[in-house]
């Protein structure tokens, strides 16, 4: 690929304010970077640094307040609607944080691609089916994004991209909804474009990606932190130091600032606890139909669940997660198996009341015109025990960060901080079995770390927290770890030994 | 890759699948549906609307007329009698009795026949064959009476028939004289006329016409020879009626040989008429009519006097009242057509701004897709035009609907006349221009809409959004009222019917929308300090209370629409109700009751007419009243008929009409009993009526009266008091003088009430009812344009309804994850559903309390400058429509729990697994 300018891109004293109800917000402040091509460049920084903002006037979907974009030679500040149109149809490729939100929801995988080749293709673009084999996904060609696992909703966008092979690939956070082995597959992909000679910016939390981007730029607070360029082809001209100074306020409270509430246990009462089994599943099938597809979501899965224990549940996208979450939680009737609580074999376990099976889900499921603190006494409220559950409620705040937002609505407040709001409120009755879906994917390594905490301390309690996660950095975290593959439980791994309750 | 490898070539799956696209988001659909049937609502409803007001004006013009009077009427001859043996004037003057059946009549009859032939819509023609007045005596009987000789077509069908039979020889007499006479049928009475007499037999008896207290539209061109002109005229001779056959052999043997003939031709429609109809025949008539006037042509030249003519005499005459209802009609609509234009013009504004609202929906709920395709690079027009083809699908189908529910509204709201197949196919006209229309304005915003993501401006505009836009729409409101009470209410153009202006249409939108705007902004702060005391509530008011507090900007708008929509359905009732309160009064008040018949004072009160009845007579400026410069009206009533026959209402004064009648027949005293109305000092002790002075005692001063007008006060007294008096002081007649007037008046249901006076053998010289005052056009007007109101009211009323349950159902499928959670933490289904029920009736309640508040004081603001009849009392009466109130409260309290039930139903129907497993 040839290139004529320098830099894939360049921005110079870029400022992009927005305006909002609560008043005026200064998204980036100064930002003066330049990227080189064939590399891949990581954006990196808290939740509400700018880096979306950032990734939006790269790709020329917004423009700056002040200051000028450059991508691929050509001044985006300076184009008209149509022209900056242009850029975004043939130059720039841009790939949505939530992977959902990289389709149109009514055509399937190989209509997108169809549509990403018909709008600009590439002279040398391969074959649609090709590119879905590469990224092994080939099997959902005919399927519609919701019947895609969020992993292969991400490797599907990717195969948009590759189909119209921009010179700028511009990614929002393309891993966070992948397991290690698809997200290591997508880098795959990430590398080839780029030997190819496309330049490609992600803003991520993970660690992978960061390490093998060429340069990493560090945003908080709209202000450019820190730049590390593992050659000479960034610039980076602005550091300053108000982010210290942001970080004393509550909202930006980091987990290391928070009390613990988290009881001391000895031993010998874990491992009394220990034994206490909740939830069994002997055998245990699912089977159901994606379009017209079967799916055989769970098969033969036979496990224990110990009171007192933070347990893990890792496998791919699509390899059966959810699905088991949804049969332990009761909204899933196995086809096949059985499943006993507390040695009591049960049809369903969605009679059990919330003191004895709170879940997590990914998709929230706050109630929105309730505060932060109402939602989290909600089920106290139900329960008819929300007077003695105050000290309780405040407790939860404060371990998980909320204190200062207790009295917003949930869509004040960022996605990590409703995703910890929806813990407190599963974890505020003390329940037998705690079953999370994927509670960290929104936090940054910090708060990833903060929940984590939480969770252990509420196994170390007697509750058995079972997590579906993607997130193999807090593999440490776990008493056990159950690998899933194609519906099937494939191993346990134990990375703790029961009884050492040291912390990570 | 064998299936890849046509990947390039195909068509783009965007385009391939808009046409049907949004049929798999039926929101989406609904919406863009719901714009395209209200436009299709308010634009097809004007003509349907116009229309059957049209149809509704004319057959009230043609009851009056009579199917007979619309249609033709060829007359000719009659104008002298003259001696038959004098050729100069018989000479070509027509058709003459002796001359039927003969080549010139079957010839007239046949032209005429096939000049009017083509004409659709006119009836088998009736002939008439007036003959002279004649003397008719039987032997060794009383004096001779007169009698006029008539034959007409079908005449036995339209006469009561005493005895005889119809197709028998001889003369069908009148009651009256064949009693008078003494004549039985079969009896033989002798016809003299110029000293020529000529037996005739009697081949039944009917009953007189004079007697029906109204002419059939049989009779109605013959009324001036069945009832007298004048309140005091002699009857006129009453008919002696026979075939054409008998009066040919009659007349001519008497000495007459000419007579009037006339052809009528009656309109006869299989549906009732309507006014295009009508159009078209009075265009055909005007053919005729002009040919008919020709003397050149055929047709002239059969019913031409060529020769001899006196005065026109023997000329042929048309007539047809056609020429003169159809422009009176036209008068009627054109009073109307302006505001209900108007009216039409703003619902299609209301219309056009839903269409709009579905095209930034079509792209809000469609976010990610646009958002996608933004950042692909895909330009707005595609976008624009993408979205066009997938709005033709729901609009055209809306259009549809809107046509179908402006012609089911029309029909059953609307007014009572047909619609006119013209009217329906410019109905659909306008219905089907709306559809490219709807579908460019949706593709339009749409655009706008996704033009709108990339700009940063578009984060400003949310401040404007929050600014409170009632404060404009009130001050139009405050211009439209000003207005009004500054006499700008009722349009009356010179030579016009009298219409409701724009302001009086305008000012209730204006006022209604932005009180219920602000009252719906004002709900939130106090239903939010709520919130903070809601923690010992219960967990569905709980639920309920969150809900509505933090209702977002969308259910504020439609809880607003939905004010409004209700706010104009009861604005319209009351104003309606109150017109129609205020009309009935006054009608009923100046016609004393429902009916009211004239008749000669020494008539007694008919004793047959089986409805309570009271005879009265008015003496008009006939008393003094001492104090008083100016005479008083003087109503002179039977205190023992009066309070079960005339029209009262507790609130015309302190007692009852029981109680009043009760003390006015006790007039035997020195001091005779009175009640005055319009006057307001009870001291009066004598009322002078003439020459002579009456004492009097008022025993109640009344605001309103029977009979009364707001010009001069009115004085009730018992007539057997004036009566006495009267005679005492020597003037025994002074009721008696013509121009006092007597009348019946009657109580109950109008037409058997004119049917029992009709068979009365009591002669009744004129009738007025209430409901004739009340159908007067000005009035009339006003109500239509009102219904018309009324209707597009409910039509965006029950779309308003409509549009909060589905906004209820959308924000459940919102909910649906945190619902099957609060399941988990112990939520009951019963909890849930009445949390359901409380929240959407919430909203209908707020709407219904603000917009039933804002009407009622809205249309008591502009009652009084609306007042139909202002010289007749009372004045205008604030009537609430607490029926409308009623069924509209209880349908909404229905749509609360019929819609909580069925989205808790939809919700506890979902399957949480599959949400579950979509959301990861």
């Amino acid at each position: 690929m040839q290139h004529e300018s320098q830099f894939a891109v360049s921005c110079r004293q870029l400022v992009k304010t927005y305006w909002t109800d609560s008043g005026r917000v200064r998204a980036l402040e100064g930002i003066d970077i330049d990227l080189p091509w064939a590399a891949v460049s990581a954006l990196v920084g808290p939740s509400g640094s700018g880096k979306s903002s950032l990734l939006r006037l790269l790709a020329g979907m917004d423009r700056p307040t002040t200051g000028t974009v450059v991508v691929d030679g050509v001044d985006l500040t300076a184009l008209s609607s149509r022209r900056l149109r242009r850029i975004r149809d043939g130059v720039v490729g841009y790939i949505f944080q939530r992977p959902s939100d990289n389709f149109v929801s009514y055509l399937t995988v190989v209509e997108h691609l169809r549509l990403a080749s018909g709008r600009s293709p590439h002279p040398n673009a391969p074959e649609a089916d090709e590119i879905l084999e590469k990224l092994e996904i080939a099997h959902r060609r005919d399927h519609l994004p919701h019947e895609l696992s969020g992993g292969e909703q991400q490797r599907a966008a990717f195969a948009q991209v590759m189909m119209t092979g921009p010179r700028v690939v511009v990614a929002d956070e393309p891993t966070a909804e992948l397991d290690s082995a698809s997200g290591e597959a997508l880098l795959e992909v990430v590398r080839d474009l780029t030997r190819a000679g496309t330049a490609f910016v992600i803003a991520t939390h993970d660690p992978k990606v960061s390490r093998m981007a060429d340069t990493s730029i560090e945003i908080d607070h709209g202000l450019l932190k820190g730049a590390h360029a593992h050659d000479t082809k960034i610039h980076a001209s602005q550091t300053r130091d108000v982010v210290a100074a942001a970080r004393g306020s509550a909202l930006y409270m980091r987990p290391s600032a928070v009390r613990s509430s988290v009881p001391e246990v000895s031993p010998t009462q874990f491992a009394e606890r220990s034994r206490i089994q909740l939830l069994q599943l002997d055998g245990v099938t699912k089977t159901y139909t994606r379009g017209s597809e079967i799916v055989h979501a769970v098969e033969d899965v036979s496990l224990d669940l110990p009171s007192a224990h933070l347990l893990g549940l890792m496998g791919r996208s699509g390899s059966g997660k959810t699905t088991l979450l949804n049969l332990l939680a009761g909204w899933e009737s196995p086809d096949g198996g059985s499943i006993s609580w507390a040695g009591k074999e049960m049809e369903h376990t969605d009679n059990l009341p919330w003191s004895d099976v709170a879940v997590v889900p990914q998709k929230l499921g706050l109630i929105e015109e309730l505060s932060v603190r109402k939602n989290i006494e909600y089920p106290a409220r139900l329960d008819g025990r929300l007077d003695e559950m105050g000290e309780r409620v405040d407790e939860l705040l404060a371990e998980l960060g909320l204190e200062e937002l207790q009295d917003r609505v949930p869509l004040e407040t960022s996605v990590g901080q409703q995703q910890r709001t929806a813990l407190a409120r599963a974890l505020l009755l003390r329940p037998r079995l705690l079953l999370a879906d994927e509670p960290s994917g929104h936090q940054d390594a910090l708060w990833a770390r903060g929940v984590f905490r939480v969770l252990r301390a509420a196994a170390e309690e007697g509750t058995c927290c079972l997590v579906a996660t993607h997130n193999e950095e807090i593999a440490s975290y776990f008493d056990a770890i159950f690998h899933m593959a194609d519906g099937h439980l494939v191993d346990e791994v134990r990375p703790r030994e029961s009884g050492t309750l040291s912390r990570p | 890759m064998s299936k890849g490898s046509d990947t390039h070539s195909r068509s783009n799956p965007l385009w391939m699948k808009a046409p049907l696209l949004l049929l798999r988001f039926p929101g989406l659909f609904v919406s863009v549906a719901t714009g395209a049937l209200l436009l299709a609502l308010a634009t097809a409803s004007y003509p349907l609307f116009i229309s059957a007001a049209e149809s509704d004006a004319l057959a009230d013009s043609v009851r009056g007329a009579s199917r007979f009077g619309v249609g033709i009427t060829v007359t000719q001859g009659d104008s002298y009698i003259l001696d038959k043996h004098d050729p100069r004037v018989f000479f070509d003057r027509g058709p003459r009795v002796g001359e039927v059946g003969d080549p010139t009549w079957v010839a007239r009859s046949e032209i005429l026949e096939r000049h009017l032939d083509d004409i659709e819509n006119l009836g088998d023609p009736v002939m008439t064959i007036l003959g002279p007045t004649v003397t008719v005596t039987k032997t060794g009987h009383a004096a001779p009476l007169q009698v006029r000789l008539l034959s007409k077509t079908g005449w036995p069908e339209h006469v009561v028939q005493i005895e005889g039979d119809p197709e028998g020889e001889g003369i069908w007499m009148a009651d009256t004289i064949a009693d008078t006479l003494g004549a039985r049928v079969g009896d033989d009475v002798v016809f003299s006329s110029q000293g020529v007499e000529r037996s005739v037999k009697v081949a039944g008896i009917y009953r007189a016409l004079v007697k029906s207290a109204y002419a059939t539209p049989y009779w109605g061109s013959l009324i001036q020879q069945i009832y007298p002109q004048l309140l005091g005229d002699p009857e006129p001779p009453p008919f002696a009626l026979a075939s054409p056959e008998t009066l040919a052999d009659v007349a001519p043997a008497l000495g007459y040989g000419d007579a009037r003939f006339s052809w009528e031709y009656p309109i006869r429609t299989r549906e009732p008429l309507t006014l295009p109809v009508a159009r078209e025949l009075e265009k055909r008539f005007a053919v005729f009519q002009s040919d008919f006037g020709d003397a050149d042509s055929r047709l002239g030249r059969a019913f031409f006097c060529t020769s001899f003519c006196v005065n026109s005499a023997g000329v042929g005459q048309f007539n047809s009242l056609l020429s003169s209802i159809v422009p009176h009609v036209d008068e009627q609509i054109s009073a109307i057509k302006a505001p209900v234009d108007l009216l039409s013009t703003a619902g299609t504004i209301v219309a056009l701004t839903v269409i709009a609202s579905a095209g930034v929906f079509v792209i809000a709920r469609r976010r990610t897709e646009a958002a996608l395709l933004f950042a692909r690079g895909t330009s707005a027009a595609a976008v624009g035009f993408k979205t066009a083809i997938e709005s033709l699908l729901p609009v055209a189908l809306g259009t549809a609907a809107g046509f179908g529910l402006a012609y089911l509204i029309v029909a059953t709201l609307g007014p009572d006349g047909a619609i006119d197949v013209e009217a329906r196919d410019a109905g659909l006209r306008s219905a089907g221009f709306g559809i490219p229309v709807a579908v460019a304005l949706i593709s339009i915003v749409a655009t706008i809409s996704f033009l709108r993501q990339s700009e940063t401006a578009s984060s400003r505009l949310r401040g404007l959004v929050s600014l409170p836009w009632e404060i404009g729409v009130l001050a139009i409101a405050g211009f439209c009222l000003r207005s009004l009470l500054n006499g700008r209410a009722i349009v009356q153009e010179a030579g016009s019917v009298s219409r409701p202006s724009a302001y009086l249409l305008l000012f209730p939108i204006f006022f209604i929308g932005g009180f219920a705007g602000l009252a719906a902004r004002a709900m939130q702060p106090p239903l939010k300090r709520l919130v903070k005391g809601s923690r010992g509530f219960g967990d569905s008011a709980y639920l309920t209370l969150h809900r509505l507090a933090g209702a977002r900007r969308l259910a504020v708008v439609l809880v607003t629409a939905c004010a409004l929509a209700l706010g104009i359905l009861v604005y319209a009732q009351t104003v309606v109700s109150s017109l129609e309160t205020t009309v009935n009064a006054k009608s009923l008040l100046f016609v004393g009751s429902d009916v009211q018949a004239q008749i000669r004072y020494d008539q007694p009160a008919p004793a047959d007419v089986d409805f309570p009845l009271t005879k009265v007579t008015k003496l008009p400026s006939a008393g003094l009243l001492p104090g008083r410069d100016s005479p008083v009206d003087v109503l002179a009533i039977d205190p023992s008929s009066f309070a079960g026959a005339a029209y009262w209402s507790d609130s015309f004064a302190s007692k009852s009409l029981d109680d009043l009648a009760e003390r006015l027949g006790d007039s035997g005293g020195d001091r005779v009993p009175v009640v005055i109305a319009g006057w307001p000092d009870d001291a009066v002790d004598s009322l002078q009526i003439g020459h002579v002075t009456i004492p009097v005692e008022v025993v109640d001063l009344a605001r309103e009266f029977p009979g009364a007008t707001l010009e001069d006060p009115l004085v009730a007294i018992d007539v057997t008091a004036i009566e006495r008096f009267n005679e005492e002081a020597g003037f025994p007649d002074v009721l008696k003088d013509t121009s006092n007037g007597t009348e019946l008046w009657i109580k109950g249901p109008t037409r058997p009430i004119l049917d029992s006076l009709a068979a009365s053998e009591t002669t009744i010289f004129q009738t007025l009812t209430a409901l004739e005052v009340r159908t007067i056009p000005s009035i009339v007007t006003v109500t239509r344009t009102f219904g018309y109101l009324k209707s597009l009211g409910f039509g965006a009323g029950l779309l308003a309804i409509v549009a909060l349950v589905m906004y209820l159902q959308a924000r459940q499928r919102n909910r649906i994850v945190s619902f099957a959670l609060s399941r988990r933490m112990g939520l009951s289904n019963s909890k849930h559903r009445f949390s359901l029920v409380f929240e959407l009736g919430g909203m209908l309640l707020a709407a219904f309390a603000v917009a039933t508040a804002l009407a009622l004081l809205a249309a008591r603001l502009i009652l009084e400058e609306i007042e139909p009849l202002k010289r007749i009392p009372p004045n205008s009466l604030f009537e609430i429509p607490v029926e409308l109130l009623i069924g509209c409260g209880a349908l909404l309290a229905i749509v609360a729990i019929a819609g909580g039930i069925v989205t808790n139903r939809t919700a506890e129907r979902a399957n949480f697994a599959e949400v579950m497993r979509l959301a990861a």
